[in-house]
């Protein structure tokens, strides 16, 4: 920590980078950092293997090492006259120890419920080797198959399977990701400084140590649309056929974008709209990209219209819901109470989150002071500032909502604006002769919190942030042996395109392992005590062949506060009744088809349709 | 040397390799994945980043070459979608490999009438040896922590358990059924396995002896029964006789 101090912070500052003259070699303290970094990384494997070992020590053990990881190296980015290369490879090593964290959780097989839907999607494409394959539980992937089709060409060309070339292939994303980013920054603020700390205060959005290490569309598309950020600064900055050429690559890459990911593909068309209007507005010498946002906006359009047809349908509902709370709210016919659930886990992560909210809300102004008063005339800049306008709606958003997902997801997009307003905050009053001691503690503080802050309102829950024995309902701590081999095995022997009803997370390895057709739309039909015409006319209407039970719902309650589907009654107080899952035993015509002790397999198929 | 110089007939060479390795099916375990990985995350993005003269930092270079290489790629997909074999090892072979043979034919090209692109501005930086045996400590932490979490998960025993099925066999005849066990116990389990009606009994297995893993599948022909009667099987651990331990049955109609 000395080290670190001494090697620049309490020195009066060079006015901007190109007048820094580096006194230490370009890696300077980028090894010893590593090694900071990877006993970090060594400490949050502890905490796993003390967790699936039933010890008391992983949650402790698990914040140290994420903490290991990630302060030293914002402290060193802080630091004013931290080489570049150096502030290139604190970023990458950053992004590659975060992502490690995720793939030690589970390094053989997905346990995310959401990778579980793109397996499927991948699994479709590689049997039948051709795209656009339909998939039960994420019929709107098959429209979006950029993560499909990078994975299908790591398992045709290289041989993995779906798990390890999906888990190569964000690793790599992720690399990407960190230099895009940073070199984007780098060319937006002019300033090596201000872009590590911009992309490390971008990585304490609470959904980027787990969910943007998933194997879904989202993790590739992100990454990609930094990508095409870079190379839109870039070709701005060129002539003739080189210009031709970054354009032509810059709409490739933008295309990659739209066929990847929805909202994505969305958010960047939003940044671009927006780019365009705000150097139309202040009349900038660079009018920005007016025809790359043109022919993006068409493109985007034209998917939409004729390949991703399901796309409003899939989005439209939570969309929907929320406009409906807010408008509910405002004219007073819905109380806040009604529709804003807190979040759930221990109080001080709650209090800590908000806390880092408060923080950015704070420091805001800085930031956006300083940007007009050494950026104004850089649209993109503007454009990354009324960005953060963004962010003030989601903070509404989320006060009425049932559940901060939509919010949180949003600060997946807005952190890009939220990080990089911060940094140019920061760097700004670092150069202030009398305030860089004053800066240095209050860029310690800000980066802290928001870590931290972000840590605990992102995903997992806090009880499944460390992997485990057997949780009922708890997503990733549900899926387990018993129910992958269950899956496993209705595809082997029933045969793949049977339609189940079961749970939420049953539903989702029937629907990957099993090849099935799943719902779990039929809550009602497992919560009667007993089994009537009603019953059977909802299992004869969702044309079901099979109802899978697991048994343990009846032995605790659900950690997420529902077993079947977030809509079902809410029950947070005990157990299923044992009696709600054994009145299948007691119907003529009902076949008990398979046994596995937790998880029992019915054969509803008869009695659905006799009278 | 120029650098640039160097990367031409590497790339070259490399795609032409690639291209061989896979499309002939070579069994060349580590080659032949690292030729993939070639193509689909360098090759392509390095080839047209040597037309680039704007793209001559390491940083940017790696950047360009990766994300275009894998945006190549991406959209490669809806090409080779449409030929008949459809997504296959040697078509994204041949086709990434083309490509990147392509855009390295117009850097050659160019480079007869004008200079095209820049070596790659910068010395490299340098490590000392202190600061060399550092990083290598850190990847072997690195190792350590990925192996110790990776042995952790494989040692992470859930409860054993076994599973029993009971299925129509499938066949034109309804009066066959297919009976099955699979073990996933942690260690040798005997069980005892009974089939029949309630008042009559078909078949009893008295032992069968399952190693974890292990499964045992039979099929039965049933003898002329009653209608609407329930058809059961049951699995007894051996060493707990009286308890049912698993239970599967089937309405016969």
């Amino acid at each position: 920590m000395t080290k670190l101090l001494a090697l620049g912070v309490f020195k009066p500052p060079a006015v901007t980078d190109a007048e820094m003259t580096p006194a230490r070699p370009a890696w300077s303290l980028l090894p010893e950092i590593s090694l900071v970094s990877a006993t970090g990384l060594f400490l949050v494997a502890l905490a796993y293997s003390d967790a699936r070992s039933g010890g008391a020590w992983g949650e402790g053990l698990r914040w140290l090492g994420l903490c290991t990881i990630f302060l030293p190296i914002a402290l060193r980015l802080l630091v004013t006259n931290t080489p570049r290369t150096e502030r290139i490879g604190l970023v990458m090593i950053l992004g590659f120890a975060l992502y490690m964290v995720k793939v030690m959780y589970s390094p053989f097989e997905f346990r995310f419920v959401d990778e579980l839907q793109h397996w499927r999607s991948t699994d479709e494409i590689v049997r039948a080797g051709h795209l656009f394959q339909s998939n039960p539980i994420l019929p709107i992937s098959s429209a979006y198959p950029g993560l499909q089709n990078a994975t299908v060409a790591l398992i045709n060309l290289s041989g993995f399977t779906i798990f390890d070339g999906g888990i190569l292939l964000i690793g790599v994303v992720r690399l990407l990701f960190m230099l895009a980013l940073f070199l984007f920054f780098e060319q937006v603020s002019e300033s090596a400084y201000a872009a590590g700390l911009a992309t490390a205060l971008y990585v304490t959005n609470p959904h980027f140590l787990f969910l943007a290490s998933y194997y879904l569309y989202q993790s590739l598309a992100i990454p990609l649309a930094a990508f095409v950020l870079f190379l839109a600064v870039k070709a701005r900055q060129t002539r003739g056929f080189e210009r031709i050429l970054l354009n032509l690559a810059l709409v490739l890459s933008a295309y990659a974008v739209i066929i990847t990911h929805h909202i994505t593909g969305y958010a960047l068309a939003s940044l671009l709209v927006l780019w365009t209007l705000v150097a139309s507005v202040r009349r900038l010498p660079d009018q920005g990209p007016g025809v790359l946002t043109t022919l993006y906006l068409v493109v985007l359009l034209s998917w939409m219209a004729f390949v991703a047809t399901l796309t409003p349908e899939y989005l439209t509902p939570s969309i929907a819901t929320n406009l409906g709370n807010q408008t509910g709210v405002v004219r007073g016919t819905v109380s806040l109470g009604q529709v804003f659930r807190p979040p759930v886990g221990p109080a001080w992560e709650s209090y800590i989150s908000a806390a880092a909210v408060v923080t950015t809300l704070l420091a805001l102004p800085i930031g956006l002071h300083a940007i007009w008063q050494h950026h104004r005339s850089n649209p993109l800049a503007l454009t990354l500032t009324v960005g953060t306008g963004g962010y003030l709606l989601s903070l509404v958003v989320r006060l009425t909502s049932s559940s901060g997902a939509l919010t949180v997801r949003s600060w997946t997009f807005l952190y890009l604006a939220i990080g990089f307003v911060l940094a140019v905050g920061i760097v700004k009053h670092s150069h202030a002769r009398h305030y860089h001691r004053l800066t240095f503690a209050g860029g310690v503080a800000l980066v802290t919190l928001l870590f931290l802050g972000g840590l605990a309102a992102g995903v997992p829950a806090y009880y499944g942030r460390l992997p485990g024995p057997y949780l009922v309902g708890a997503f990733e701590r549900s899926i387990e042996t018993q129910g992958v081999s269950a899956a496993k095995w209705t595809a082997e022997v029933l045969g793949p395109g049977q339609r189940f009803a079961t749970d939420f997370d049953n539903y989702h390895l029937l629907g990957s392992y099993g090849r099935q057709s799943p719902s779990f739309s039929l809550s009602k039909v497992f919560f009667a005590s007993s089994l009537g015409p009603a019953e059977q006319r909802e299992v004869r209407d969702h044309v079901i062949d099979y109802l899978l039970i697991d048994r343990r719902f009846s032995q605790a309650p659900a950690m997420r506060r529902f077993y079947y589907n977030p809509s079902e009654p809410r029950n947070p107080t005990g157990p299923l009744p044992a009696a709600a899952q054994e009145k299948f035993d007691h119907v003529p015509n009902i076949d008990r088809i398979f046994d596995s002790g937790d998880i029992i397999i019915y054969d509803v198929g008869a009695w659905s349709v006799e009278s | 040397m120029n650098r640039k110089s160097l990367a031409l007939p590497l790339i070259i060479g490399a795609s032409i390799l690639a291209m061989i390795i896979i499309s002939l099916d070579l069994r060349l375990p580590v080659v032949r994945e690292v030729s993939g990985l070639a193509l689909i995350f360098i090759l392509p993005g390095l080839a047209l980043a040597l037309h680039l003269r704007s793209i001559s930092g390491v940083f940017e270079r790696i950047t360009f070459s990766i994300g275009m290489s894998l945006v190549i790629t991406m959209l490669s997909a809806f090409v080779l979608n449409l030929t008949p074999g459809g997504l296959r090892g040697d078509h994204w072979a041949i086709f990434l490999g083309t490509i990147t043979l392509v855009l390295t034919t117009g850097t050659l090209v160019r480079g007869r009438t004008q200079p095209t692109g820049q070596p790659i501005s910068g010395k490299p930086p340098t490590a000392h040896l202190r600061q060399f045996v550092v990083l290598m400590l850190a990847a072997l932490i690195t190792t350590g922590a990925l192996s110790l979490a990776r042995t952790s998960a494989l040692q992470q025993h859930g409860p054993g358990f076994t599973q029993l099925w009971l299925l129509p066999s499938g066949d034109a005849s309804p009066s066959t059924v297919r009976l099955g066990i699979q073990s996933n116990e942690h260690t040798v389990v005997a069980y005892r396995l009974q089939l029949g009606y309630a008042e009559q009994s078909i078949q009893n297995w008295p032992e069968i002896r399952l190693t974890p893993g292990e499964r045992w599948e039979t099929t039965i022909s049933l003898p002329v029964q009653a209608s609407d009667t329930r058809l059961e099987a049951r699995l007894y651990k051996l060493h707990v006789p009286n308890v049912v331990y698993r239970q599967t049955w089937l309405w016969l109609k």
